[in-house]
């Protein structure tokens, strides 16, 4: 299972970590996975101020810390529409996604 | 825009490889059953069934070593019998 944690507060997020395997189907067929994966990655790839965070990735693993007490406004939706899209999924497949904000 | 990080579909698979299995192992086969038929001539000492268990008992003239084998004790003809209502059983008929 994919478990997903997040931090929010006065409309920042400020911490958002990813960590775990979905195990839905062998490596090269995980649709869940690759689901996850495309979100993440997409989204990192969409924040702005990209320097503002401190980043560590790794295989089943991606953990996103704000290092800044400012976050921008569009980063800050970037992360918000990261989170829904997550939901989204986790709607459909509760047995391989699990969200939790701290 | 320059994409900094590269996409990578898996990223949160599991480790398993692309068609991995525990199974797909197996002994080879151990070549069980009649090695003389029913009316064949056999020597003292020759093999006539191998068995794992008693599905064929000793009869006459044959004998059962520890691997439930059924072998010969004289030279004759093999006979299979019926015992009882679901038993068999080989014998060895010395030749007249």
């Amino acid at each position: 299972m994919i478990k997903v944690t997040y931090k929010e507060n006065n409309d920042r997020i400020i911490y958002l970590k990813s960590e775990g395997h979905a195990n839905y189907d062998e490596k090269g067929k995980d649709i869940v996975c690759s689901a996850v994966s495309a979100i993440l990655i997409g989204g990192l790839n969409a924040l702005k101020n990209i320097d503002d965070y401190q980043i560590s990735k790794n295989k089943g693993y991606l953990e996103i810390a704000l290092n800044k007490s400012e976050q921008s406004y569009d980063d800050y939706l970037v992360f918000k529409t990261i989170l829904i899209q997550l939901r989204t999924i986790e709607d459909s497949y509760k047995d391989y996604v699990k969200i939790t904000k701290k | 825009m320059e994409l900094r990080f590269k996409l990578d579909l898996q990223l949160f698979a599991s480790h398993k490889g692309v068609g991995s299995t525990k199974n797909g192992r197996d002994s080879a086969g151990r070549r069980l059953g009649a090695k003389r038929g029913d009316g064949q001539f056999c020597k003292a000492g020759a093999i006539i069934y191998r068995q794992r268990g008693t599905k064929i008992y000793p009869g006459i003239n044959t004998k059962k070593g520890g691997d439930d084998t059924i072998f010969a004790t004289k030279a004759g003809i093999v006979r299979y019998e019926r015992v009882g209502k679901n038993r068999k059983r080989v014998s060895v008929y010395e030749a007249a």
